[in-house]
């Protein structure tokens, strides 16, 4: 089993990962909270609209790391695997 | 005769006694529609009938019923409302000594369907799609509206619920109720649905509506059972919680494929860890949190390193009940659509601490809590596999990749409301969760932290889903 375990490294990198897409869809699920109650400005749904954005950029930017992509290229193989199961 | 609009209606009273033809005829407004008696609710004499049927919607009546003032004219501007509905049911009421009674119900669940018959007495049909799925079937008895409603949900007609009592019945009776020779054509037709909607199995049939159906464990794919704990003695006792769980799940679990990530603070006692490693063998992955307390971060550290296809988030603090409780969350953990399963837990007392998660009028709950052990709770809702709409994470299962979509949970809440974001977030991707009361386990629930609420965290988390904190969909039940 420990033979697939990810590295320290990429625990790190994904952890990161994990807590910016969180984000991401707790921001999506602010703006919609504010859309139903609070009938928002522009500004305010913009601002937010902003912060979002600015986080899926970083998502992106660390999907192009050359950790991230070594990690991918040697789980690729289980994805496979794990797509014909499902 | 009425003017035929696109919601006129007509109900084919299928052998209802003149008495309770004469009650129906009363109660249905006269530019509703028509009702056209049958003699018999024989299968065969019910689908000629459809068949001359000239109004747009359609519904079988077989039992004593009356409809409620303004009902008719509801379930009309429904399908005014929603055109793409083929299928409306309706709550009902019913008359006691001391007055009248409804019956809600949740909203189309499919899951729900295959344990109990819980659509009732009156479903509208629009009359194209009810030809269009065949008319009811000769040889199910009383099973016929059972045997109709699955095979709507598994030609995947469009399903509503109105919730409203639109319809009086003369007494109460268990949803889905059996004659003794409804038990087989009941089974035949569970058995036809779940060969046709992925497989099952039917364990028993319930003459009081309630039915026992399992779905099947495709393969045996490695699980990751996640443990955040202190990993310390109770105080002033050689006894762990996460021992006794360790040693709970390897003694009486029969699924065979599953590891242990245990993710334990740096303050643990080596004698704990050391029998812990002593019960799980090679199945134990050790990782050590060294940050503050924060139970979605461990959580994320132990998913992060597990392997398994599929993650149990496990709090140290539970003893397994039910040996095949693994097997009966992976096989809804595995459905198409599902997003996490959760289970039934007891308080150490022998009442219900979890039935899955109710959130009412901006408050979130557990179903069930600190009822007996063995209630049915309302419509045998704690007697189904359902639909729910979230679990609680001391015990869920999901596949890892759908905990990682949903970027897992959230450090934002460390301690409360972590699982009630997870579960509105899967729900926000479009998954469903499902819960069993096959799996049933104790759970010494906030014996081993701190359980109270901070501020920030209802402010954290009803920030985000203050809008969704009202979902009776699947329960429609006021706390």
């Amino acid at each position: 089993m420990s033979a697939d375990r990810p590295t320290p490294e990429r625990i790190v990198e994904e952890r990161r990962v994990l807590e910016l897409v969180d984000r991401i869809l707790g921001l999506e699920a602010e703006l919609a909270r504010v859309s139903v109650y609070n009938n928002p400005t522009r500004e305010q749904f913009e601002a937010l609209e902003r912060e979002n954005e600015g986080l899926r950029q970083q998502v992106a930017a660390l999907h192009t790391t050359r950790t991230w992509k070594a990690g991918r290229a040697v789980l690729a193989p289980l994805r496979i695997v794990s797509r014909g199961r499902s | 005769m009425p003017a035929v609009t696109p919601e006129t209606l007509t109900i084919l009273a299928a052998g209802l006694p003149d008495g309770a033809l004469a009650r129906l005829r009363d109660s249905f407004p006269a530019d509703a529609g028509e009702i056209v008696a049958l003699e018999s609710d024989d299968a065969s004499v019910v689908g000629a009938a459809i068949d001359l049927v000239s109004t747009p919607l359609v519904a079988v009546v077989s039992r004593p019923l009356v409809f409620a003032p303004g009902a008719a004219a509801d379930i009309a501007k429904t399908f005014i409302a929603h055109p793409e509905t083929e299928v409306l049911y309706t709550d009902e009421g019913f008359v006691t000594e001391a007055g009248r009674s409804d019956v809600l119900k949740p909203d189309p669940a499919p899951e729900r369907l295959r344990n109990q018959y819980f659509w009732g007495d009156l479903v509208v049909f629009r009359t194209g799609s009810l030809r269009r799925l065949g008319g009811p079937r000769e040889g199910f008895a009383d099973a016929t509206a059972y045997d109709l409603a699955l095979r709507a949900t598994r030609a995947g007609l469009s399903i509503r619920h109105l919730a409203t009592p639109a319809v009086v019945v003369d007494a109460e009776a268990k949803l889905g109720a059996l004659d003794e020779s409804s038990v087989e054509p009941a089974r035949r037709a569970l058995e036809q649905h779940l060969s046709a909607t992925g497989g099952g199995t039917v364990r028993s049939i319930g003459r009081d509506g309630v039915h026992d159906t399992v779905r099947p464990v495709q393969g045996e794919p490695l699980i990751s059972i996640v443990i955040p704990t202190r990993g310390q003695y109770l105080p002033g006792s050689t006894r762990s919680y996460l021992v006794d769980a360790i040693e709970s799940i390897v003694e009486r679990s029969t699924y065979g494929n599953y590891e242990f990530v245990v993710v334990v603070d740096d303050v643990a006692d080596a004698g704990v860890i050391d029998r812990v490693a002593e019960l799980a063998g090679d199945r134990l992955h050790l990782v050590t949190w060294t940050e503050s307390f924060n139970f979605s971060g461990k959580i994320n550290l132990g998913v992060l390193n597990a392997v398994g296809e599929y993650v149990l988030i496990l709090n140290d603090d539970v003893r397994v009940l039910t040996p095949d409780w693994l097997e009966a969350m992976l096989a809804l953990a595995q459905l198409p659509n599902a997003g996490m399963s959760g289970c039934m837990l007891y308080y150490e007392d022998d009442t219900i601490q979890h039935a899955g998660h109710h959130y009412w009028r901006g408050d979130t709950i557990h179903v069930g809590m600190n009822l007996p052990r063995g209630t049915a709770g309302p419509t045998d809702g704690y007697r189904v596999e359902r639909e729910v709409v979230g679990i609680t994470a001391a015990c869920a299962m999901m596949r890892r990749s759908v905990y990682l979509e949903v970027g897992g949970m959230t450090t934002l809440l460390p301690g409360a409301f972590n699982d009630v974001d997870l579960c509105l977030k899967v729900l926000q991707q479009g998954y469903d969760i499902l819960w069993t009361p096959h799996a049933e386990l104790y759970h010494y629930e906030s014996k081993t932290r701190d359980a109270r609420v901070r501020h920030y965290e209802v402010a954290t988390a009803w920030g985000r889903w203050e809008h969704r904190m009202h979902q009776p969909g699947y329960w429609p039940y006021p706390v």
